[in-house]
């Protein structure tokens, strides 16, 4: 066992050096001699292991075969070479790709400046709520807050209300996004929501909604790192870019890695926020992978959309390989910490003297970051016909919550009981699993963790159709039933990730408890194990309604209109967008707050969660 | 949050989770009835149904797909539990599901008609796979009364040529003449189809290019309809803000432009621009909207171009058959008749009709002066089949940019689109 797990030390007597090996160095614990082989190890992981194989394995199996047939024919890479040779596809990993390399990269950046900028500021616990409230929303309500932003008349778009008097300086004509660049340039680039820009418009609603996670994350990070450190870096004369040069960036590698491949994940799978956002005549401009392959399934033969599907897959399976060899360290020790060294409170920020300065940054950083949000409130509250006639200056009124409401009750309330359901089954399949793979089986099987991550990066429009035919077998396709399973088996593999990683952590004091009841698994799981994952299993069953409730793409792909979710609902109204805004917004701000309150209610187990994530990377 | 205790919820999913084992179980189902109407529409669509089950004694559920109605009929056919009956917005998805063997024909023939162009498209020898039930009319231009004193006085009756030359001049004013929404693909398939009727042998192209012979893209009607469409696109201030505005406003907004804020005279669509104008203009009825035909070409009479929802029967039973039959009676939807935005594919007495908008147009669809023709991008197939940045739509989309943008000459733009055309058709197996 390792000398820092040594239940002696308490929080005061960390030595420095070892608090920076949490972030450095802390890989799996050690666990020999108490894993605990067990005849029932199949058992428990059965159930699981079977609905992946059967939802996720079987049908990427059969997506892979398509995409080498014709009509049953085998045809080898006819098909690829096919939808290769389509300019509408190279469009469309063109983006896929900027999505999943550049996207991230901002995401990440950013919230180390917002970290390092908030960790002491005035206003921290306000700054925090606000910056990372957005990553709860659903995107099809950030996709319309964004295009109310954008709107190419000032009456209804603020973006370009505030344009409007910089353009008339500079001559560059109306609809110009940036008229304060040399006028070529501004009318070049044209409206936000026009085709040069959409991009650049859908990328920053996406960034919007994840910066204020990747500030979180940084936060922790950096609180682990004593500062002493950088008070010592200082000292010598470092400016805050030289301490990112010399401390933080060694130190929190790790972290910006992690947090890189997570926004990539998200990002490369960029949906319903194109969809609400850009306009039908720029579609094909901001065309991702994940709209494409959904498109072609009906129009071309099922080969073309399948072999995309497998490039797509490839592409995502070498960034997983990417992401393991970035983050895979053969030197690094397994170090314990006592879990009493965990920072109390880490996420509100450090009290520090009040300066006006800052006091003003983080004003100006509030307000900017509340704008789409008060936007997309402003509009609901307008009656829709004014809001279409008048844009925001139109009178108060509650008329378009009137109006949605009879819209919206049957849906919001089949949405809860549908992300209740598949909360509940997938907690109820994932936590038997990750408890047999973390105590049950043999230690130290790299696939386990391999397949996980595959499972969780794979896209679902690639498996889309095979996927349906299972169900179809199963007699379940345009049912209930099949929506909640494809939610189910989406949901395995994260949720599993998260609780396999909080059944492993093993603090020193419960690791005493466990060899102590070295010979009932049942008594360690209940006393030891179970009460110890708690954050964890909150944070993940949290984290699986949000999930489920935002969702837009399966229920697209899947359901056959006895659900029909409150996302596709939105989807619905927000179609005809000037008529529809009113209306729209309405819907997209009720169908915001149910995960907005989960999070909030389960905001302590979150938080500790994300924290034990970091300390583990 | 709603109250709902932690054992509530529970037992609520755990129903949620049971409903569809318990639906399945269920031995004397209704005739499930699936269709892309919501709203108003549905509604009335609702007594439609409850007048037959008033009739004939059987229950109907009625099931509003939206825009999702083929991947609904899709995912329900692989189950094999399909609706009794689906209500599909284009004929060309009752061809694709007629070439899976999907559909079943009637027994008996409908009782009434609508006309060849209608059913040449729902049979196939002597078997009839489908029965129109709502038709839309696409051939109009629309404007406010207050602006008829603006428009030539030949204007109920003008030439493409015409439409034109009045455009520029009013442009040359600064009031934009046109409203139109092009952020919508389907609103320039409609121009397009509309005016490659009114030209020189157009109307022959047109049929071919419905049944499915791509290599009429490369003819010199269509590259004349192209040039057309450019020539009146590619005038300087014909729509309000500019091509570019043009392009990220759907059709909605631009029915607003005409009849609202007033931006705009006149505004090309179908007959539904009637519903969103009453709701939008301050009269908050009918009245004030005026209409005219779309200019006519070369030949004698303008176009008419019509749209349609044809219901088919994919499951096999004495009740669906019965259904369809309802279905096939114009008598059947006199609720529906009453209310304005609903056009009758069958000629009906014209009392029926409420809405002296609706009878004057359900008159010019049924008067047989103009030849009518069914919309030719909902009967496309393969590549070209449109939606949001995909297929015909696409196409046209950019052809505008590139016109309204004035740095491409409309000769070069035309020579650009029948290029792509032509590549994308070779593309098709």
């Amino acid at each position: 066992m390792s000398d820092v797990a040594d239940s002696d030390h308490t929080p005061q007597a960390t030595p420095p050096t070892a608090r920076v090996a949490v972030l450095d160095n802390a890989g799996a614990p050690p666990t020999a001699g108490l894993w605990r082989p067990s005849r029932h190890f199949l058992a428990w992981i059965t159930p699981t292991a079977t609905l992946l194989v059967l939802l996720l394995g079987l049908p990427t199996a059969r997506t892979v075969i398509l995409s080498w047939t014709d009509n049953g024919r085998f045809v080898g890479l006819e098909n690829y070479i096919r939808v290769l040779s389509d300019p509408q596809v190279r469009v469309a990993l063109r983006n896929t790709l900027l999505w999943a390399v550049v996207v991230p990269l901002i995401v990440t950046c950013l919230g180390y400046a917002l970290a390092v900028t908030t960790r002491a500021r005035w206003g921290g616990r306000v700054i925090t709520t606000v910056l990372v409230a957005p990553i709860a929303l659903p995107m099809v309500a950030v996709g319309i807050a964004f295009r109310l932003l954008y709107h190419p008349d000032p009456a209804y778009g603020l973006a370009a209300w505030l344009a409007a008097p910089l353009s008339h300086l500079t001559g560059a004509g109306p609809d110009t996004a940036l008229p304060m660049l040399w006028p070529w340039l501004g009318r070049w680039l044209g409206p936000w929501l026009g085709p040069r820009l959409i991009t650049v418009a859908a990328i920053t609603a996406f960034v919007w909604a994840w910066a204020g996670l990747a500030m979180l994350v940084f936060r922790y990070a950096l609180h682990t790192i004593p500062p002493e450190i950088e008070d010592v870096a200082r000292a010598e004369g470092a400016t805050a870019l030289g301490v990112l040069r010399t401390v933080h960036f060694p130190l929190l590698r790790r972290v910006a890695i992690v947090l890189f491949a997570l926004a990539a994940a998200a990002a490369s799978r960029t949906f319903e926020l194109i969809l609400v956002l850009a306009p039908g005549s720029v579609q094909d401009e901001a065309e991702l992978l994940s709209l494409h392959v959904w498109r072609s399934y009906h129009q071309g033969p099922p080969g073309h959309a399948a072999a995309l599907g497998v490039l797509w897959l490839m592409a995502v399976l070498a960034g997983v390989l990417l992401f393991r060899r970035a983050i895979h360290d053969p030197t690094r020790q397994p170090v314990l910490l006592p879990d009493t060294d965990q920072p109390q409170n880490w996420w509100r920020q450090r009290r520090t003297r009040v300066r006006v300065r800052r006091v003003i940054l983080s004003v100006a950083l509030l307000v900017f970051w509340c704008i789409p949000v008060a936007l997309l409130v402003l509009t609901s509250l307008h009656n829709p016909v004014e809001q279409a006639l008048h844009g925001w200056r139109a009178p108060l009124s509650l008329d378009s919550y009137r109006e949605v409401l009879p819209v919206l009750t049957g849906p919001l309330l089949r949405t809860f009981l549908l992300a209740g359901a598949v909360m509940l089954i997938v907690v109820a399949l994932s936590a038997p699993a990750a408890y047999a793979l973390t105590w049950l089986g043999r230690p130290s099987r790299p696939w386990d963790l391999a397949v996980l991550l595959c499972a969780l990066v794979l896209p679902i429009q690639v498996i889309a159709d095979p996927l349906s035919e299972v169900l179809g077998v199963l007699r379940l396709s345009g049912t209930t039933g099949a929506v909640i399973l494809t939610h189910v088996v989406l949901g395995i593999p994260v949720t599993t990730l998260i609780l396999r990683s909080a059944f492993e952590a093993r603090p020193p004091a419960h690791q005493v408890d466990l060899v102590r009841l070295r010979d009932s698994n049942w008594r360690a799981l209940l006393t030891v194990v179970v009460p110890h994952a708690r954050p964890a299993v909150i944070a993940a069953a949290a984290l699986q309604f949000v999930q489920v409730w935002n969702d837009v793409v399966v229920s697209l792909l899947f359901d056959a209109s006895q659900v029909t979710p409150i996302g596709i609902t939105i989807l619905g109204e927000a179609r005809q967008f000037s008529t529809g805004a009113g209306t729209a917004a309405a819907g997209a701000v009720l169908a915001s707050l149910p995960p907005l309150v989960v999070v909030i209610t389960c905001w302590r187990s979150i938080v500790e969660t994300i924290g034990a994530g970091v300390r583990r990377i | 949050m709603t109250p709902i205790t932690r054992r509530d919820a529970l037992r609520l999913s755990a129903a949620a989770a049971l409903t569809p084992i318990l639906v399945s179980c269920a031995s004397s189902a209704p005739l499930v009835v699936t269709a892309a109407w919501s709203g108003s529409e549905a509604d009335a669509f609702q007594q439609v149904l409850d007048d037959f089950t008033a009739h004939y004694g059987h229950r109907v559920e009625y099931i509003s797909a939206g825009e999702r109605i083929d991947a609904l009929v899709r995912s329900r056919m692989r189950a094999n539990r399909p609706p009794d009956i689906a209500i599909l917005p284009s004929p060309g998805l009752l061809d694709r599901y007629r070439a899976h063997n999907w559909l079943h024909p009637l027994h008996t023939p409908p009782s009434h008609s609508p006309g060849d162009a209608w059913n040449a498209l729902t049979s196939r020898g002597d078997q009839i796979f489908g029965v129109w039930v709502k038709a839309t009319h696409k051939s109009l231009l629309w404007y406010r009364s207050e602006r008829a004193a603006i428009l030539p006085a030949q204007a109920s009756s003008w030439r493409w040529d015409e439409l034109v030359a009045w455009a520029a001049d009013r442009a040359r004013t600064g009031h934009p003449p046109l409203a139109i929404g092009a952020a919508d693909g389907w609103v320039l398939t409609d121009w397009f189809e509309n005016l490659l009727l009114s030209v020189e042998g157009g109307g022959e192209v047109y049929e071919t290019l419905a049944a499915g012979d791509t290599t009429a893209w490369d003819s010199s009607p269509v590259q004349q309809t192209l040039l057309g469409l450019a020539e009146l696109w590619s005038i300087e201030g014909v729509f309000p803000g500019g091509g570019r505005r043009a392009l990220l406003t759907q059709n909605d907004e631009a029915v607003i432009q005409v009849f609202a804020t007033q931006t705009a005279d006149l505004i090309f669509e179908g007959d539904f621009v009637a519903s969103v104008a009453s709701a939008f203009h301050r009269e908050g009825a009918e009245d004030g909207l005026r209409f005219l035909p779309f200019p006519r070409g070369d030949v004698a009479s303008p176009p008419l171009v019509v749209g349609g929802d044809v219901a088919v029967l994919l499951r096999d039973s004495e009740p669906g058959q019965q259904l369809m039959s309802w279905l096939a009676r114009p008598e059947s939807f006199r609720p529906w008749l009453r209310r304005p935005g609903f056009l009758s594919p069958y000629p009906v007495n014209s009392d029926w009709y409420e809405s002296p908008i609706s009878r004057t147009l359900a008159q010019q669809l049924h008067s047989g002066e103009r030849r009518l023709h069914f919309d030719l991008s909902d009967r496309l197939r393969g590549p070209l089949t449109g939606g949001d940045g995909a297929g015909l739509w696409r196409i046209l989309q950019d052809f505008f940019a590139m016109v309204t943008s004035g740095d491409v000459a409309p000769r070069q733009a035309v020579d650009q689109v029948m290029r792509e055309l032509a590549r994308i058709t070779a593309e098709e197996p």
